[in-house]
């Protein structure tokens, strides 16, 4: 909540501790017998300080398993922990609160509110949580996305690339556990994209942020560290960039171009 | 929050405009009922202000809705009381003041306006202008208001209980009523009820005031000052409290009806913001935030309508009251006060209507759950809940349930019922409104299929993938259209269907109303013979004034086959009359006018013989009145006479039927309402027309029936002006989301003329369907009600109903969805291009 977000230096890394983790989860849409199974008993962990790809072919279970992890939607079996905080017995109130605390969204489609600036969009989490945005923070979560001089633009008069990095800077503002991205470059042009993929990857690597982004773009993920693969709600393959990456941005020297990451994309949807 | 919840609605004005609307007008009507309301209190009378203590006879008190007058003192006390009066120092007359029914006819019309006859003394108590001509010294002459424009000196004809009759004016007053000798008024009327005392120059009032209440004790009351507003007359008093009563039916309609459309408003406004509170849910409010965040617009919207009601009510209300004066809700005179409270007090209600119509809309808004912000436009859900079923089913049956009891209720309840009735059908076919639509449109459009062009297709497939939208149009025009039909038929139906019992009680072909005049002289009953009741009012034995009728024996034979005796016979009333006739009474009447008003007056002292009373079963369960006992009753003129109950019936058109000689020789001022006739009418009839029975029947057309019409219009009025306004706005607001839609069409071919002949052709559909549900609604009901009337009055009863009203209704809202759905297509369309 109180994170300072202009912090220029990052957190002390604390590598054992898990951000996000997922035990034997399984999500069934629709009646039991009918149904259609999206998360088929699903165990896994995504370590603080960390950026995460998931990837997979349409219909195998990416999305569920993101909106499982952040506390959107409610798995059918398993339990799911964000922070050290078990999920499960949240009331729709409480798991509200957590997510307007520990937890960021970035999205396709942008979801700015069109009616509001820029700025009203970043502070809209604080006014929501009832503290009164400071102008100073929600200036300096703007400048972080480069957007310092379009605080008092209405989305209509963004591009797209900057409207989503105002999502970015709404995500941000309260200082999340983890960031969540579904999509994040669907909507942009190739440079855009870039930008906006090179901030993410600063995050993580200025702040120690922990990100979770779902992609089918292989060029999108060889920005994350490791590339989880799921194919009919299983994780089916998993991968990391090799060595540390440094403080630089941009994909990593020694691990993970997107051209292994296509071709093992490549390889798994010829074996199913 | 609040800030963040205003800067969000920033932009969306349009979709609270209908809402704002709703509210404004209803705030505005409250305010302005409230104003007339609060402005609606009894006034001293002309007659009386320039008297300053005057003294009345003890007031009973009365049930509600009862405006009798009040027992008369006996002439024996008038004199001693007036006697004892005029000796108070200060006080130089006491003035009995006498009233009675008088009116001018000219040129053969009897004039309309104050149709009251006093005597000349009382003059004094008023602080009217000097005399132009002299005051009245001899019967056969009067001095009349100005105002009619016979100057002193001509002859004119005065029309009084007894008949018409040539007269001399001898003087002008700028005074309404009539003013006859002192004696003359003594014949023409019963008792006396008020005392006035004049004073001369200079006297203590507050002493004289002291002095009149010690003479009169427990006789009278004494009212000085503020308090002679007590002193209205009761026929004023009455129209007051049936304003009263339209006011507050007005005022409950129309907060009622803005629930109705603001929850509407808000709840459609929901179902297309889904996206947004979604967003809201994922970037972190929760439910109750979502909840507060629509409570707060509607708090802005609320605000500021009831704000602008309050001030429009302030506006309208003196031209309300005028309205409510001409149409007869309200005694002439009548004028608005313009208060403070009223106005607020509406505000107040008007922003708790708001908060109230959101509360449901709130709910689901905040049940909107945050991964709806990533979906598309989905399909409508079911919008069906389980509560919804049982809410809805639940009213629907309630308001079926009072469609069907107005059959048994009196008539006064009537009007109640169909209120009820259709609030709760309003309710109930609201809620249920989009499981009927769907299965209705279905197989109401299956023919559409069967056309060639494209539109058919469009049109039917469009209705059914939009369910809520249709069934949201389509629920304002099914409750208008049934609410219509029903209210409207209801009145009219059950007014033929009373009007019907009473000529089928007695075999009668033609009935004679009143014409001009508030009801028949004894020469128009003699003229048109026949069967009447002659209406007066006794006081037995303590208790309130209790409503009776003078009957004839031969009418009492007649009826003998309604009124179900219970105990003794009817013929013991006839039997009883002590050689007394009085059907011969009330020929005598004809042929000697003269004779009947003086001769009543006179023979009121020796008692018209003891005739037999019939009572009806409720009065003599409450007061122990059996057949065979005797009772004593006072009079009009303040006598008291002992008669024998002979019998007791279940079911009788007055609650005590007394021997009609009686009445009128104790109630010279009495006129009848109507006559009922058997054959064809010998002669003219002065002061009447004739109606054949089913004329009768079709337009039963007392002051009463008139007045519960012209409620039940404008209930139907405000009705159909706010679904006017709950379509106009859900067409708009569906319309103006309907954009893309029109482009796409556009697009794959289609010119504007078939878009614009889409939305025409659509909107026309539902409000079709709308209207054939409306009325499959009101008539089951209105069946059901007709075979409970002819039960009831052992006819066949008539299904009246006003199809000019009921076509008005459906055109209106016919043009209204049309032209909601087209303007915003027609400003979409030409946006595509």
């Amino acid at each position: 909540m109180t994170t300072p977000v202009s912090a220029p230096l990052p957190p002390p890394p604390r590598p054992a501790a898990e951000a996000v983790q997922l035990w034997s989860v399984s999500k069934v849409y629709g009646s039991a017998a009918g149904g259609v199974t999206a998360l088929d008993d699903m165990t896994v962990s995504f370590p603080e300080g960390t950026f995460t790809a998931v990837m997979g072919p349409s219909g195998s279970g990416k999305s569920t398993l993101l909106h499982c992890a952040a506390g959107l939607d409610r798995p059918t079996a398993g339990k799911v922990t964000i922070d050290g905080t078990d999920l499960g017995p949240l009331d729709e109130t409480a798991l509200t609160l957590l997510r307007r605390e520990r937890v960021g969204f970035v999205f396709q489609s942008f979801n700015l509110v069109s009616a509001l600036t820029a700025e009203q969009n970043v502070a809209l989490p604080l006014r929501l949580a009832g503290t009164r945005p400071r102008a100073a923070q929600v200036r300096a979560a703007l400048a972080e996305v480069g957007l310092a001089g379009r605080a008092g633009h209405r989305p209509g008069e963004l591009s797209g690339g900057e409207r989503q990095r105002v999502a970015i800077a709404r995500a941000l503002v309260t200082g999340p556990a983890v960031l969540f991205a579904d999509e994040p470059t669907g909507a942009l042009d190739l440079a855009t994209s870039r930008d906006v993929l090179r901030l993410l990857r600063g995050l993580t690597d200025d702040r120690g942020q922990t990100v979770i982004m779902v992609t089918h773009d292989p060029v999108a993920a060889a920005h994350a560290d490791r590339v989880l693969l799921l194919a009919d709600g299983r994780v089916v393959d998993e991968f990391a960039a090799g060595g540390d990456r440094g403080g630089g941005a941009g994909p990593a020297p020694t691990g993970l171009s997107p051209e292994l990451i296509a071709a093992r994309m490549a390889a798994l949807e010829a074996s199913c | 929050m609040l800030r963040t919840g205003l800067a969000m609605a920033r932009g969306r004005w349009s979709g609270f405009a209908g809402a704002f609307t709703a509210l404004c007008l209803g705030v505005a009507l409250m305010s302005m009922t409230a104003l007339v309301h609060a402005s609606a209190s009894p006034r001293v009378p002309d007659r009386y202000a320039g008297t300053g203590v005057l003294v009345r006879t003890p007031v009973a008190e009365q049930g509600e809705g009862f405006f009798l007058e009040d027992r008369p003192w006996s002439p024996e006390a008038v004199t001693a009381l007036t006697a004892r009066l005029r000796g108070i120092p200060g006080v130089t007359a006491a003035v009995a003041d006498r009233s009675f029914y008088a009116q001018a006819v000219v040129a053969g019309r009897p004039v309309p306006g104050d149709l009251r006859g006093h005597g000349w003394s009382s003059v004094a108590l008023a602080p009217y202008g000097p005399v132009e001509g002299r005051p009245p010294a001899r019967d056969g002459e009067v001095v009349l208001d100005r105002a009619l424009g016979i100057s002193p000196g001509s002859p004119v004809t005065l029309l009084t209980a007894a008949g018409p009759e040539p007269y001399t004016v001898t003087g002008t007053l700028a005074a309404p009523g009539f003013h006859v000798t002192d004696a003359a008024a003594a014949r023409f009327s019963g008792g006396v009820r008020v005392i006035g005392l004049v004073t001369g120059a200079g006297a203590d009032l507050a002493r004289v005031e002291g002095m009149a209440r010690e003479i009169v004790g427990d006789g009278g009351e004494v009212l000085a000052g503020d308090a002679r507003a007590a002193l209205e007359p009761r026929a004023d008093e009455r129209v007051r409290w049936i304003g009263t009563q339209v006011l507050t039916g007005m005022a409950a309609v129309s907060g009622f009806v803005s629930v109705f459309v603001v929850a509407s408003t808000f709840a459609f406004g929901v179902v297309q913001r889904r996206r947004e509170f979604g967003l809201l849910r994922l970037v972190g409010a929760t439910p109750r935030q979502v909840r507060r965040m629509v409570y707060g617009e509607a708090l802005a919207v609320g605000a500021a309508a009831a704000a602008a009601g309050a001030a429009l009510g302030i506006v309208l209300a003196p031209v309300f009251g005028g309205l409510l004066v001409e149409a007869g809700f309200e005694p002439p005179g009548f004028s608005v006060r313009i208060e403070a409270w009223p106005p607020v007090a509406a505000f107040g209600t008007g922003l708790g209507v708001a908060l109230l119509a959101v509360w449901s809309a709130s709910r689901r808004a905040g049940r909107v759950r945050p991964l709806e912000a990533l979906r598309e436009a989905e399909a409508d859900r079911r919008p069906m809940t389980r509560a919804r079923w049982i809410s809805g089913a639940a009213f629907t049956l309630l308001g079926t349930g009072c469609a069907a009891a107005t059959a048994g209720a009196g008539a006064d309840a009537i009007v109640n019922y169909s209120l009820y009735a259709a609030m709760a059908l309003i309710l109930g076919l609201t809620l249920l409104a989009p499981a009927i639509v769907p299965p209705v449109v279905r197989v109401l459009s299956r023919p559409l299929l069967r056309t060639r062009g494209a539109t058919g297709m469009l049109v039917r497939e469009e209705m059914l993938a939009a369910v809520r939208r249709t069934s949201s149009t389509a629920a304002p025009v099914l409750v208008t259209v049934g609410f219509a039909v029903l209210v409207t038929g209801m009145t009219q139906t059950t007014a033929g269907a009373f009007a019907l019992g009473r000529t089928t009680a007695v075999g009668a072909e033609a009935v004679v109303v009143p014409d001009g005049t508030p009801g028949l002289s004894d020469a128009a009953v003699t003229a048109a013979g026949g069967v009447s009741l002659l209406p007066t009012t006794v006081y037995g034995e303590g208790g309130p004034p209790l409503e009776a009728a003078g009957i004839t024996p031969e009418a009492l034979a007649r009826s003998a086959g309604r009124l179900k005796v219970l105990e003794g016979s009817l013929a013991a009333g006839r039997d009883g009359g002590n050689g007394r006739d009085p059907a011969g009474n009330a020929d005598r009447t004809g042929r000697d006018r003269e004779s009947t008003a003086r001769g009543g007056g006179d023979s009121g002292a020796g008692g018209s013989g003891d005739g037999g009373v019939v009572v009806a079963r409720w009065l003599a369960d409450e007061r122990g009145w059996r057949a065979g006992r005797t009772v004593s009753l006072a009079f009009e003129d303040g006598r008291t006479e002992t008669l024998a109950v002979a019998a007791v019936v279940a079911d009788s058109p007055a609650p005590l039927l007394l021997p009609r000689g009686t009445v009128r020789a104790h109630d010279p001022s009495a006129l009848t309402r109507e006559v009922l006739l058997d054959g064809p009418v010998r002669g003219e009839v002065p002061g009447g027309r004739v109606l054949g029975a089913e004329a009768y029947a079709r337009n039963a057309g007392d002051e009463e029936d008139r007045l519960v019409w012209v409620f039940t219009l404008i209930l139907v009025g405000m009705a159909v002006g706010y679904t006017g306004l709950a379509v106009a706005n859900t067409m708009v607001m569906a319309t103006a989301g309907r954009a893309a839609d029109f482009r796409v069409l556009r697009l794959s071919g289609a010119t504007s003329r078939q878009v614009i002949g889409m939305v025409s052709a659509e909107s026309a559909a539902v409000t079709g369907l709308g209207t054939a549900l409306g009325m499959a609604v009101a008539f089951p009901a209105l069946l059901g009600m007709r075979s409970g009337l002819s039960e009831q009055i052992g006819a066949a009863a008539a299904l009246v109903v006003p199809w000019p009203v009921v076509l008005v209704v459906v055109g209106g809202c016919l043009a209204l969805a049309v032209g909601a759905a087209v303007l915003p297509a027609l400003a979409a369309v030409r946006r595509a291009r």
